[in-house]
């Protein structure tokens, strides 16, 4: 071997050792492909609803209902899966920490999109008077992570009995249904079997095959109007939700029309359509401009029949239209009436009919 | 039960209504049947691009494009509202004149679930046919009436086309949940080459070290041999003598070079050492 060649060969293979030195440092400081948790990188942001329809609580808690109080996005923005991604809520005192959802795996790049669905205290969401702030709490764990992780956001509970009538924003309200957008959770504040409300009901029927027979159904829906107007029950304007922000109105529970021998328009209209889903008498309550007005179906025939609320109040009904009816303002003169209001309604486009039933079935179901 | 400020604003959404019903009034007409066109690409981690072509007459275009106009946004407000927040990423609306369609598209991340291992898309009211490979199409007629009929009564014939990736597997229909479910290949890390190789490459190029390392001190302990030129006598080395003077040990290298330094005593016939005036066999003078 020649001095040169010799040179040559160790420069060569020095040059050979430093690079294959180098690849070799590389490769063994890459991570590699087995299940590490300190590489995983989540982007969590939990989304909360800015207030929840409280009368409703029943249909947030529902997975079928689409109605989530909160989500959470979560995107793997790092190269490693995650593994077994737990994640659970918790609604203040209204709930206790949910079972939550398991993911078998995130993968990188990967978005999952988490709702919360909470089933809330009925005894503690009655107690609910006023719009109240209540704190959500979302915690979530992975596979080989010490500790859960937790964020937490603040929405808002309305009151009870706080009913906002649309969910859009002023700028997207267009049309006479936007104003009503949330119409089908009127359902929620028709409950027929409530104690009171149930009560109530049997005193009007009595005798009466109101789910079979047309006649006795009407005459249960009269009977009703009667057993109101001799209750006491007088027509008031309602205050206004105004901690709501937006077109609201507070709505009474037909127990609580009752108990208080008052109510609006809707909270007539309510407990009405109320008192005859007890006795079994298909009822709607029809939304149209500035007022509310029960229906029933009749079991044989499928008439429908309206009537005047308002005028259980016989002060009020003549007082206010003197001229439209006579010094007894009966349930007849109500019905017709009615019928009057709502054929200009339905003319005019600008009816909305609640259909309890249906929505029950969809899972608006009654508050209490 | 009216205030004022309600009642403004339900004299406010008549006069629009009214608008709206006048335009409709056109739109109702006859009810032509409107086609849509909902096609949904989905990628390997489940998240969706939809492009929904809804193609009406050329009457039933002008009344929607008259509203779009005078409310823009009118159309779009439910994919942009408290439901969707956070979900639909890149939406746009545009009218296309010229086909007489409107054409939504957007993004949504995560449209696809797997909460078991395997991806589901979900609101799928019958089974839909697989009409090419990771291609399934379902063809349904329905009565909608929304802002794209502008609340009147039309029938919507819709196709809808998924495509799922080109890695899926095992798609099938699942009846109790409408829902179209598939399987991806196995969750992997995303750090490329020299991870999914890691232990190939370490050991390769470690042992490529090695070996290289090897070679080296090889060559490096090698002598270099010094090249001659042919026919040339060759010349004597002169010994290495270490600075100083003094001797080179016995443990000096052999070579050429030092076997022509010793000498053969004239008399005996021994090697005489280098350097020695007398013969240390026989002692002769050399």
């Amino acid at each position: 071997m020649s001095k040169q060649l010799k040179s040559l060969l160790i420069v060569l293979l020095s040059a050979l050792v430093v690079v294959s030195g180098v690849l070799f440092a590389f490769a063994a400081s890459r991570p590699g492909t087995a299940y590490d948790p300190s590489k995983v990188k989540l982007d969590v942001k939990l989304i909360t609803r800015g207030e929840v329809l409280t009368a409703a609580y029943k249909v947030y808690g529902d997975n079928s209902q689409d109605m989530w109080v909160a989500k959470t996005i979560i995107k793997n923005t790092g190269k490693m899966p995650a593994k077994k991604f737990k994640i659970s809520y918790k609604m203040g005192d209204l709930t206790d920490w949910n079972s939550g959802e398991e993911y078998a795996e995130i993968r990188p790049r990967q978005t999952v999109r988490d709702y919360c669905w909470p089933p809330m205290d009925p005894q503690k969401v009655q107690a609910i008077s006023t719009k109240t702030p209540v704190e959500l709490t979302v915690k979530y764990n992975y596979q080989g992570l010490a500790e859960p992780e937790e964020q937490s956001e603040k929405l808002f509970l309305l009151g009870k009995n706080d009913f906002v009538f649309t969910s859009l924003k002023k700028e997207d309200i267009v049309t006479f249904a936007d104003n009503f957008d949330n119409y089908r959770f009127v359902a929620a504040f028709i409950t027929p079997n409530e104690e009171t409300t149930k009560s109530f009901a049997n005193t009007i029927a009595g005798g009466l095959i109101t789910r079979q027979v047309d006649g006795d159904a009407l005459a249960a829906f009269k009977n009703a109007f009667d057993a109101l107007r001799a209750h006491g029950v007088k027509y008031i304007m309602e205050p206004e939700g105004f901690w709501t922000g937006t077109a609201s109105q507070y709505i009474q529970y037909p127990k609580e029309t009752i108990d208080r021998k008052s109510g609006t328009c809707l909270d007539l209209a309510i407990t009405m359509s109320a008192l005859m889903e007890a006795v079994g008498v298909k009822s709607y309550v029809a939304l149209i401009p500035g007022h509310a007005i029960p229906l029933i179906e009749l079991p044989e025939s499928g008439d429908l029949y309206a009537i005047e609320s308002t005028w259980i109040d016989k002060d009020f009904a003549v007082s206010k239209y003197p001229d439209m009816v006579s010094g007894d303002v009966t349930a007849s003169e109500s019905i017709s009436a009615a019928k009057d209001e709502l054929d200009k309604a339905q003319k005019d486009g600008t009816m909305i009919l609640v259909n309890p039933e249906y929505w029950w079935k969809a899972g608006v179901m009654p508050s209490w | 039960m009216v205030g004022p400020k309600r009642l403004c604003l339900t004299v406010a959404a008549l006069v629009v209504l009214a608008m709206l019903l006048v335009a409709a009034a056109g739109f109702a007409a006859d009810k032509p049947t409107v086609t849509e066109k909902y096609e949904v690409t989905i990628n390997d981690v489940g998240d969706g691009h939809v492009t929904d072509t809804i193609t009406y007459s050329k009457d039933d275009y002008e009344a929607l494009k008259k509203v779009e106009a005078k409310k823009r946004g009118f159309l779009t407000r439910r994919y942009t509202n408290e439901d969707t927040t956070g979900e639909i990423v890149d939406f746009n609306t545009d009218m296309d004149d010229a086909t007489h369609s409107v054409v939504i598209t957007y993004d949504k991340p995560g449209l696809a679930y797997s909460t078991r291992g395997d991806f589901v898309l979900y609101e799928f009211s019958s089974k839909p046919k697989e009409d090419a490979p990771k291609k399934f199409t379902l063809e349904e007629t329905s009565t909608v009436n929304s802002e794209f009929t502008l609340f009147t009564d039309q029938i919507f014939k819709t196709t809808t086309e998924v495509t799922l990736p080109g890695s899926a597997s095992n798609a099938k229909y699942v009846a109790e949940d409408k829902a179209l479910q598939y399987q991806m290949p196995a969750a992997k890390t995303i750090y490329g080459f020299w991870s999914d190789q890691k232990i190939l490459l370490t050991v390769l190029f470690g042992l490529l070290a090695l070996v290289f390392a090897a070679l080296l001190v090889f060559v490096w302990t090698r002598k270099p041999v010094a090249l001659e030129a042919p026919g040339a006598p060759t010349p004597a080395a002169a010994p290495v003598v270490p600075s100083g003077g003094a001797e080179i040990s016995a443990e000096a290298p052999a070579g050429a070079a030092a076997e022509k330094e010793h000498k053969f005593c004239e008399h005996c016939g021994s090697r005489i050492q280098a350097g020695k005036s007398f013969c240390t066999n026989c002692g002769a003078k050399v």
